[in-house]
């Protein structure tokens, strides 16, 4: 015998796992290829419905500032035409900006310093459990999207860096204020071992989505039209996309 | 199998008297908890050797002064997958606690359960429980019907301190949860301060899990899991006599 009780609560249940599966598979932008995928796109979600997109990553007092800052992973890409950069002091070096953008362009470092610039003292949080924290100094991301000006259909923005590394990134991140193409370190240019001449800065996410030695930036509409796909080249190690927790 | 008496007992075709115990969602958040529990603190492991090296404050690496260090090796081949269990099981945790709670809450269950009855907190009786906990010695009478002092003090430490400080301090690490709520770390006292907190809430709950276990194990692990599984909760023969004797006592 089912009471009306029971018939209420399973119904609830039932209904409710269904709105939440579909605002999942909805919030999530690329595709679901796991359970526990499923789990990091239901973090996702709730992370992105609960808290703020404007809230900003702590910054802190110059006090603070660790006395060494550990650089792990590539510390000085083998990559050849990085090499040759390096030589030449990265006078050379061109960021290119393309894909969905009304003015294709390639920036030198003296074009983003020439831009306005933020200046920030946030905290490192390495997915191996350390962190440390630096002043960083560069431009903000969204500044140089409106310099090149996004199409109506941009959603995501894709980076490529010098030593074989990618992932993508939406539009809360993109956009958010401390979301900066860094070419400043402790009021110093940016050293080679942390991705000199420019890295990214994703305050808000764990330090693996902070790309360094940024070589393109491709702005696009759909997350998994990216490279090989699935929002990072590191997912064959097992790492999320959404690298917020 | 159907007789039963006030006290909602029944007795088996051997003759033994069940008591019925745990409703439904207990044992559906019970076990889901238990799974989610396993499995958190394996993956936890895991990640954690990826810097097995605990700091106090906001900062730490290889070279700062340590507050507990396991070595000074990196091992993070299992890192990522290790990530998404733990995560994944976060959420069945956190879910199954959340309605664990608020059912309890809302059936009156804390008090009736939980909080200490009158006679529990006299000193002759807590000397006495301590004496039997020492001695290994399996409650009879009307303590096999309820939950002892200690395992009222343990079950409501799990409850109400280890698994939210599990939860908060396991969010204060999470750079996007931190950048909406910062007021976490003035909780925790920095970053690796909370992985220190969250290191060591989850030792307390493994400790918890062991001595649970072991007290499963000594009041018989069968009826232990059967009545966690069921609901029904066997009082041996013997037992069951010895209370109706006590309570004839009383009377």
């Amino acid at each position: 015998m089912i009471s009306r009780r029971k018939l209420v609560i399973g119904g609830s249940l039932v209904v409710g796992s269904a709105a939440l599966t579909t605002a999942v598979a909805r919030t999530y932008p690329l595709r679901i290829r796991s359970p526990l995928e499923a789990a990091d796109a239901l973090t996702y979600t709730a992370q992105r419905a609960l808290l703020s997109p404007n809230a900003l990553a702590r910054e802190f007092d110059r006090g603070m500032i660790s006395k060494t800052f550990p650089a792990i992973n590539t510390t000085d890409p083998e990559d050849e035409g990085y090499q040759r950069l390096r030589h030449g002091g990265f006078e050379a070096w061109q960021l290119p900006i393309d894909g969905l953008v009304d003015r294709p362009m390639t920036l030198s470092l003296k074009n983003l310093m020439g831009l306005p610039s933020r200046t920030q003292i946030t905290q490192h949080n390495c997915v191996d459990g350390w962190s440390a924290i630096a002043e960083w100094t560069g431009v903000q991301l969204f500044r140089v999207l409106a310099h090149v000006g996004m199409r109506p259909e941009a959603r995501f923005i894709g980076f490529e860096s010098f030593d074989g590394w990618w992932n993508v990134c939406d539009m809360v991140d993109a956009l958010h204020a401390q979301t900066m193409l860094t070419y400043g370190m402790n009021g110093a240019p940016l050293p080679i071992r942390h991705g000199a001449p420019v890295r990214l800065r994703l305050e808000r996410q764990l330090g693996y989505r902070s790309l360094k030695y940024l070589k393109r930036i491709t702005v696009l509409a759909d997350a998994e039209d990216y490279k090989g796909g699935g929002g990072l080249s590191s997912r064959p190690y097992g790492y999320q996309w959404h690298a917020g927790i | 199998m159907t007789e039963s008496n006030t006290l909602g007992d029944r007795q088996s075709e051997t003759g033994q008297v069940l008591t019925y115990r745990h409703p439904p969602w207990v044992r559906i958040c019970h076990w889901l908890t238990a799974i989610s529990i396993i499995l958190l603190l394996i993956t936890g492991v895991v990640i954690l050797l990826a810097h097995p090296r605990l700091y106090w404050g906001e900062d730490g690496f290889f070279g700062d002064p340590a507050f507990i260090s396991f070595g000074h090796f990196e091992y993070a081949d299992y890192l990522g997958a290790s990530r998404s269990v733990h995560f994944f099981f976060a959420w069945v945790l956190g879910l199954s606690g959340t309605s664990y709670a608020l059912f309890a809450l809302a059936r009156g269950r804390i008090r009736k359960f939980l909080v200490p009855e009158r006679d529990q907190v006299k000193p002759a009786h807590i000397v006495a429980q301590l004496k039997e906990h020492i001695q290994l010695k399996v409650p009879t009478g009307k303590d096999a019907r309820r939950y002892n002092l200690f395992q009222k003090i343990a079950y409501s430490v799990v409850l109400f301190v280890l698994i939210p400080g599990i939860i908060l301090s396991g969010l204060a690490m999470s750079p996007s949860v931190a950048a909406s709520y910062p007021d976490l770390f003035k909780l925790f006292g920095g970053r690796q301060s909370a992985r220190t907190i969250h290191f060591l809430l989850a030792s307390s709950l493994l400790l918890f899990f062991l001595i649970h276990l072991f007290q499963v194990l000594l009041v018989g692990f069968g009826d232990g899991i059967r009545s966690m599984t069921t609901g029904w909760h066997t009082l041996p023969q013997e037992r069951a006599q010895t209370q109706s004797f006590k309570e004839g006592e009383q009377t």
